[in-house]
């Protein structure tokens, strides 16, 4: 390709840069194309990154690792490498295995020896830029993170559209100043490239410069370079034997140096004359000496630029173009604090998801609309049939147990219905009713890791720990739980592969064989059971957070609810008193053990 | 963040040390009385034998006592000025042959070179010099070497490993002597990465190496490392002339330059007090810390002459200059320039501030920063990126009166 970028590039951003990620978006909308950014690498969080386009706010995907975010965004090509100067070399070699065709480092400080390493890796159809650089853009395309700087300027500098200059430089800072000043004096870039100021980076001026050659929209070249190396050899050499025709402005900062009183080393890395041919004015003498326009000095160089555009343009290689109307982009954007991605009231109508309410009343099964609002998705109908046979089983059990009891001394208590069914479902958590998600989560982990049913148990037992979801206070294998048992015949029917369910069995046998009330309980057959056939059913990120979210816990809590408010309506008409414990049902005392 | 010289002694003992195989060099790091040796000065400058800083002494007492003659004197060295404090003295070695050995840096190669003719220059070996690509990943095979004597094969390789695996980026050792069975490194000239100090803990990453001969700190130039140590950004700063007039805090590693040579065009190179650049959006307490210490500096290393400091003369220019910043807030960093100046106001009296900054925020930071001096009674000038780059030295140099006289004029 002649030029870095087009207006389809598509990058993905290592590391949660939101300023600089905004500007490259920023940069989209001013220029009329499509985003940019496909997504973001961190490895920390997979939180998406809220962000504008214009003046709407989206959500962009963020993914925990580079592959990730391949597997995803399998066009995206470019790399905009935020990680740190120690990480940033994996992200780079990845990147190469990874055969993404442009990879810009942002770090400053990377070991040389480290950056030498990723241009001997590199693959031919690969292109490095950076480190230690702001990156490189091509106007009216595609910016690599703050390349070109804020919106106010980058306007100014003329980046959103293409004009007819090929820049390329070492320092970061001055391409920014330097595309100022092209505007200024000519019409503004075709595409600009900061090299960054290291010794050996990862791509040198003059692989930038033959592009340009091929670029038809590049008229003529800019390079700014600086002192220490000796590329501009090669750039002179590329004058000479006719590799580069086009008209080259140049200039090479650093003639101070000879005049310091002692050594210098200057900011950047790369920036000091290990012998004479690297100093500022040996290579601007080679560099006209082969034929660049070269300034006598940087404040000149304006004016050079200037001579040879207008040159070009009298010789009518350049023609002016209309200006782009730019669109604006609101000064007041303040990013929400508040998220919601399954229901919507914003829009013509309501919907849950992207399907009107009115359409699942019509439909008047409740089902769909909770597989809709929990996990944003249709299920098949044996699956949500399933689930309300789960409702069904849990929606009661009898007055004595901890949150029917507490619903029911609160309703006795004179508290309204809401404040007596919250009291009730205060209590469901680990001891009560909520043991469903870490059963699951167990039983989901032994069989993950390899262990048989057998080594499963012995494990539990070492670690002097229940297995949540085994065991009864009064069924036995001899009186099974109905419940259970209704539940797994509907399974078992409707499923021919539970592998977790058929491993719980397992586990149950052996532990029924040491004590009978130590079978598969209600909670325990609705985790594995629901692993087998709803998880599968689930879109990709909904399942990511499949048991730290209570997905489960908040199935037992829908249903029990029903029967809670049951209770509660029950005491309301039966008029209760104020319960009160009976004294004799009480042990008084100091809590002291009996002594003999 | 960049290759550095560390002392030839330095490199002989990260050579000793962190020797892999056969072919070590002999070294002589026992202190014992060795008779006929050679005394050198260790400072960071080359062709020290046609300088003079090179004795070859009969014993090491006379070898002493050409060192104690030399010690805490000031010298200068291609017009760059500083103490001589450090020597090597080790013992002669009688030799008949002379190699001049190499490694540098390719791209994507590492590079020995080799000569015969030892103990020459490298600019005036001509096509004597060998050289030798080696793929980074890989051991230089024996057709490779082949070029070079047999015996010097195993040190080589030796070399060449230390120079990878301590992040060198110049290794030179000329002359090299194979006597007798045994290899001498007669000299060695090293530049090592400074960006790796990081992972080279346990070699020269913990050593305190400096930038050049002549280059002494400052407190204040300290307490800016320091400060540049613990930021990502970068904080720079070289205290050139104390007795300049004009100084320097420049964004941008490319712009600074530009600034000095400005500065240096226009206006007698002494004038110049410092090179300087602050870049990568530091913080506001980075931005004051790195303020303070160069008007510390600007205020008291070389007090304004006597007589003529009155209020409104301007004897002292501090340019805050670059070009238009990527992504450094110009406001949140120049609220750290304005914190420095309120607690310096009452130094700053015949200095003038010259502004030239454009990036994220700039109207703001320009304004906030022109109404802080206003405030404090100094004399400032803020401009954006509506004026070229470095318009600001220009007019600098004429208010001070310090323009080169060029040589038509006079």
């Amino acid at each position: 390709m002649s030029t870095l970028f087009t207006d389809q590039t598509t990058a993905i951003v290592y590391g949660r840069k939101s300023v600089s990620i905004q500007r490259m978006l920023d940069f989209d909308y001013i220029c009329g194309r499509r985003p940019s950014v496909a997504g973001v690498v961190d490895p920390n969080s997979g939180v998406p990154e809220k962000v504008f386009y214009g003046k709407d706010e989206f959500l962009l995907p963020v993914f925990r690792s580079l592959q990730d975010a391949q597997e995803k965004y399998n066009d995206a090509d470019v790399i905009v490498n935020f990680a740190s100067l120690r990480s940033a070399g994996a992200v780079v070699k990845e990147a190469i295995e990874r055969k993404y065709r442009i990879i810009a480092t942002i770090a400053e400080g990377v070991p040389e020896r480290d950056v030498r390493g990723w241009i001997s890796l590199c693959h031919h159809d690969t292109i490095l830029i950076g480190p230690a650089t702001v990156g490189a853009l091509t106007a009216g395309a595609f910016r690599i993170g703050d390349a070109g700087g804020s919106t106010e300027h980058f306007i100014e500098s003329k980046l959103h559209r293409k004009g007819s200059v090929g820049y390329v430089g070492k320092s970061g800072g001055m391409s920014n100043e330097m595309y100022r000043t092209i505007a200024k004096h000519a019409d503004g870039i075709v595409e600009g490239v900061a090299i960054g100021g290291d010794r050996y980076p990862g791509s040198h001026l003059l692989e930038h410069l033959l592009r340009f050659e091929h670029n038809p929209d590049v008229k003529f070249h800019v390079v700014l370079s600086e002192i220490g190396g000796r590329e501009e050899e090669e750039i002179a050499g590329a004058l000479k034997d006719g590799r580069i025709k086009k008209p080259l402005v140049a200039w090479v900062s650093g003639t101070s140096a000879a005049h310091f009183p002692k050594d210098v080393q200057f900011g950047h890395a790369g920036a000091f004359a290990a012998s004479i041919a690297e100093t500022a004015e040996v290579k601007n003498m080679i560099l006209k000496g082969a034929g660049a326009y070269v300034p006598s000095s940087f404040e000149e160089l304006p004016e050079t630029i200037e001579n040879v555009y207008r040159m070009l343009k009298s010789k009518g290689n350049i023609t002016r173009m209309a200006e782009p109307i730019v669109p604006n982009i609101p000064t007041d954007r303040r990013h929400t604090h508040f998220q919601c991605t399954i229901s919507s009231d914003n829009g013509e109508e309501s919907t849950y998801g992207d399907r009107p309410i009115a359409e699942y009343i019509t439909d008047g099964t409740l089902l769909p609309v909770l597989a809709k609002l929990w996990w944003k998705t249709d299920l098949s109908p044996r699956t949500l049939k399933y689930l309300e046979m789960i409702l069904c089983a849990v929606a009661d059990h009898g007055p004595a147990v901890a949150g029917a009891h507490n619903a029911i001394v609160a309703a006795s208590a004179g508290k309204d219905a809401i404040d007596a069914l919250c009291s009730g479902l205060l209590t469901i958590g680990p001891r009560f009713g909520g043991a469903v998600d870490s059963a699951a989560r167990a039983f989901y982990d032994a069989q993950s890791r390899g262990l048989s049913p057998n080594d499963f148990v012995s494990e539990m037992k070492e670690k002097g720990e229940r297995i949540p979801g085994i065991g009864h206070k009064v069924k036995t294998v001899h009186h099974p739980d109905t419940r259970v048992t209704a539940l797994l015949d509907f399974v078992k029917k409707q499923w021919e592969d539970l592998p977790l369910t058929n491993y719980a069995l397992d586990v149950e046998k052996i532990t029924t064989s040491k004590k009978p009330n130590l079978i598969l309980n209600v909670d325990g057959v609705i985790a594995v059971t629901l692993i087998d056939v709803l998880l599968p059913e689930l879109p990709e990120d909904v399942r990511e957070g499949f048991f730290d979210v209570g997905y489960l816990n908040g199935l037992f809590a829908l249903g029990r609810s029903i029967g809670l408010l049951g209770h509660v309506f029950d005491q309301k008409r039966l008029k209760s008193p104020l319960y009160r414990h009976p004294t004799e049902d009480i042990l008084y005392g100091d809590g002291r053990f009996l002594l003999p | 963040m960049a290759q550095k010289p560390i002392r030839e002694v330095q490199a002989k003992e990260l050579i000793h040390t962190q020797w892999v195989g056969p072919g070590k060099p002999e070294f002589f790091l026992e202190k014992t009385d060795v008779g006929k040796c050679v005394a050198k000065v260790d400072e960071l400058f080359g062709k020290r034998g046609k300088r003079g800083y090179v004795k070859v002494a009969e014993s090491e007492a006379e070898a002493r006592q050409w060192v104690d003659s030399l010690r805490g004197k000031e010298i200068e060295i291609d017009g760059k000025r500083g103490v001589i404090n450090h020597f090597i003295i080790e013992p002669y070695i009688e030799h008949k042959k002379e190699y001049y050995l190499a490694f540098t840096c390719d791209r994507d190669r590492d590079v020995v070179l080799f000569s015969k003719k030892g103990g020459v220059e490298i600019e005036d070996q001509g096509d004597s010099v060998i050289r030798i690509a080696v793929a980074l990943e890989k051991e230089p095979s024996f057709d490779e070497l082949r070029v070079t004597p047999k015996e010097l094969h195993d040190t080589i390789r030796g070399l060449l490993h230390i120079f990878r695996t301590c992040d060198l980026g110049y290794l030179e050792i000329n002359p090299l002597v194979y006597e007798s069975g045994r290899v001498y490194l007669l000299d060695a000239v090293c530049r090592v990465d400074s960006a790796a100090a990081y992972r080279q803990k346990n070699t020269w990453g913990t050593w305190d190496i400096p930038d050049g001969f002549g280059t002494e700190l400052s407190l204040q130039e300290k307490a800016i490392h320091e400060l540049d140590n613990r930021t990502g950004s970068s904080l720079k700063f070289v205290l050139l002339n104390p007795k300049g007039r004009i100084w320097t805090m420049v964004a941008g590693g490319g712009a600074s330059i530009i600034y000095a040579d400005a500065i240096t065009n226009l206006a007698p190179a002494e004038e110049l007090a410092n090179y300087g650049e602050w870049s990568g959006n530091p913080s506001t307490d980075e931005m004051e810390e790195y303020t303070k210490n160069i008007l510390e500096l600007m205020t008291s290393a070389s007090p304004l002459p006597e007589g003529g400091a009155g209020e409104g003369i301007i004897k002292k220019a501090l340019i805050i200059g670059g070009g238009i910043a990527n992504f450094t807030d110009i406001k949140k960093t120049f609220t750290g320039v304005i914190r420095a100046f309120e607690k310096y106001q009452d130094k700053m009296r015949n200095i003038k501030i010259y502004v030239r900054r454009a990036g994220p925020n700039d109207v703001e930071g320009l304004q906030l920063l022109q109404e802080a001096c206003d405030r404090l009674g100094i004399a400032c000038e803020t401009h954006g990126a509506e004026v070229a780059m470095t318009s600001v030295v220009e007019q600098a140099v004429k208010e001070l009166g310090v323009q080169k006289s060029s040589p038509v004029t006079a």
